[in-house]
């Protein structure tokens, strides 16, 4: 299922940038989102230079262009969505109007610009949290969170998490094919209903396990805190390295187009 | 009687170890259940029926009403920045960071009214759902005011005030909404029942409704 796609599918390949320090990417990639999600609507052009830093360094991962496109693309439905609202924001005058051709509807200039900025902002930002994730280990990660001063409940949580996604994936993956050989439910209805007897079925089947780890957990000598994870000091050339790409990344947000 | 005093704070040392790996192990879990369900969901129905079905408060709700207050805060507020990195809903802009907020304060309210106060499930989650609309108009309004003049003048009447826009989102998601109030109360009482913490005796303290009852809310 999706989610044994994307955790570490493509995190062992060898390319410079699944090699350096995941502490070191992380604020890299932080940096990064921040810069996009600052671009003002009045400087939408803006985010094509960023995007262009994305590309280049998709082109340095290594990462498989196809597995890339399709993450991004997921988000195309609610872009879809979201531009069939476009008509209903009205011109406010002339200079306001934008008038496309051919079915020659006049849509808000302000709108469309928002729009954009808001699709562009959305993509680039989940393009860059989709390269981090597929560059970097989800163990690394974590110790990365955890090194960062991420609260050790949440790094506790987060990596439980992890754990669980393919565990439950595969769960559901097989109740779907269950259902599939009980026979094809007709109807949006029918079909919402079995979901979510499934989606019951599941939670309590979860609950189970989740309560069967936590005794396990405290019979293993667990006392309260997880263990604190190994570190490791980053690389000096890493950490220069972190430091041009995050100066690059104020330069290109702040010069002038 | 020494002993038996150190035997039962030995009692409380181990509850209180397990509750708190039960908390973590549980929150763990219904995080990722909050990133499978909706998958499951958009597999059966479509792409887009999140905003009609609401598939990921499913699981959060749920996991608020078994879990301490803080967990179920952090569930809250992990699960759609999660689910965002790595299935792309809800989109990074605007939807994740309301939801962050909504879900965060539905999970934190809904684990303080159940676990902390014993208030029924049924009626939890009512409270919750309605909580988790006022929230969702609040950040609505926060977003609203960080939009530039010219678009909100430009912008369709659902969308110039909190008001319409939870209005618009609450209709869009009745069906979401009454399959939560039958879900969630199913799962958290059939779950309750044959929690490991009322045969083991290691859950936390009753709540004071039912304290003297002998029952207990876990």
């Amino acid at each position: 299922m999706l989610t044994s796609d994307l955790l570490d599918k493509h995190a062992d390949l060898n390319s410079p940038l699944h090699r350096v320090d995941a502490r070191v990417k992380v604020v890299c990639a932080a940096a990064l989102i921040v810069a996009v999600l600052a671009v003002p609507i009045a400087q939408n052009p803006r985010l094509l230079l960023l995007a262009a830093v994305m590309g280049m360094a998709a082109i340095v991962s290594r990462l498989p262009a196809t597995w890339l496109a399709k993450r991004v693309l997921l988000l195309v439905p609610f872009l879809v969505i979201a531009a069939a609202l476009l008509p209903l924001a009205r011109p406010q005058g002339p200079d306001d109007s934008l008038v496309i051709t051919p079915p020659g509807i006049a849509l808000s200039a302000a709108a469309v610009a928002a729009y954009l900025s808001v699709s562009g902002k959305c993509l680039l930002a989940l393009f860059a949290a989709t390269l981090l994730v597929g560059t970097t280990r989800t163990v690394d990660l974590l110790r990365a969170g955890q090194a960062l001063g991420l609260p050790r409940t949440v790094t506790a949580l987060l990596s439980f998490a992890a754990t669980y996604l393919v565990v439950l994936s595969e769960e559901a993956g097989r109740m779907v094919t269950a259902r599939d050989s009980r026979g094809k439910v007709r109807g949006l209805i029918r079909n919402l209903r079995v979901a979510g007897s499934m989606a019951r079925a599941l939670m309590v089947r979860t609950f189970e396990r989740g309560e069967r780890i936590a005794l396990a957990m405290v019979a293993r000598g667990y006392r309260g805190r997880m263990p604190e994870l190994s570190r490791k000091t980053v690389p000096a050339g890493h950490v220069v390295l972190g430091i041009a790409f995050v100066g690059a990344v104020v330069v290109l947000s702040v010069v002038p187009l | 009687m020494t002993n038996e005093s150190g035997h039962s704070e030995a009692k409380q040392t181990v509850a209180a170890e397990f509750a708190w790996a039960r908390d973590l192990s549980l929150g763990g879990l219904f995080i990722a259940l909050g990133i499978v369900v909706p998958i499951a969901f958009h597999a059966a129905g479509g792409g887009h029926m999140g905003r009609t079905f609401l598939p990921m408060y499913l699981p959060v709700l749920a996991g608020a009403m078994l879990v301490s207050p803080l967990t179920a805060f952090w569930v809250g507020l992990i699960t759609p920045a999660l689910s965002s990195l790595f299935t792309g809903m809800p989109p990074v802009l605007p939807t994740m960071p309301m939801m962050m907020i909504e879900l965060s304060l539905m999970g934190l309210i809904g684990s303080l009214l159940h676990r902390r106060l014993g208030m029924h499930v049924m009626l939890t989650t009512l409270v919750t759902l309605l909580c988790g609309r006022v929230v969702t108009g609040l950040s609505v309004l926060a977003a609203l005011s960080l939009l530039p003049q010219e678009i909100l003048d430009s912008a369709p009447a659902f969308l110039k005030g909190p008001i319409p826009y939870v209005a618009a989102a609450t209709l869009t998601a009745i069906p979401g909404l009454i399959m939560l109030v039958v879900l969630v109360p199913a799962v958290v009482m059939a779950v309750e029942k044959m929690s490991l913490t009322r045969t083991a005796g290691l859950g936390p303290p009753p709540s004071p409704r039912l304290r003297g009852t002998g029952r207990t809310a876990d």
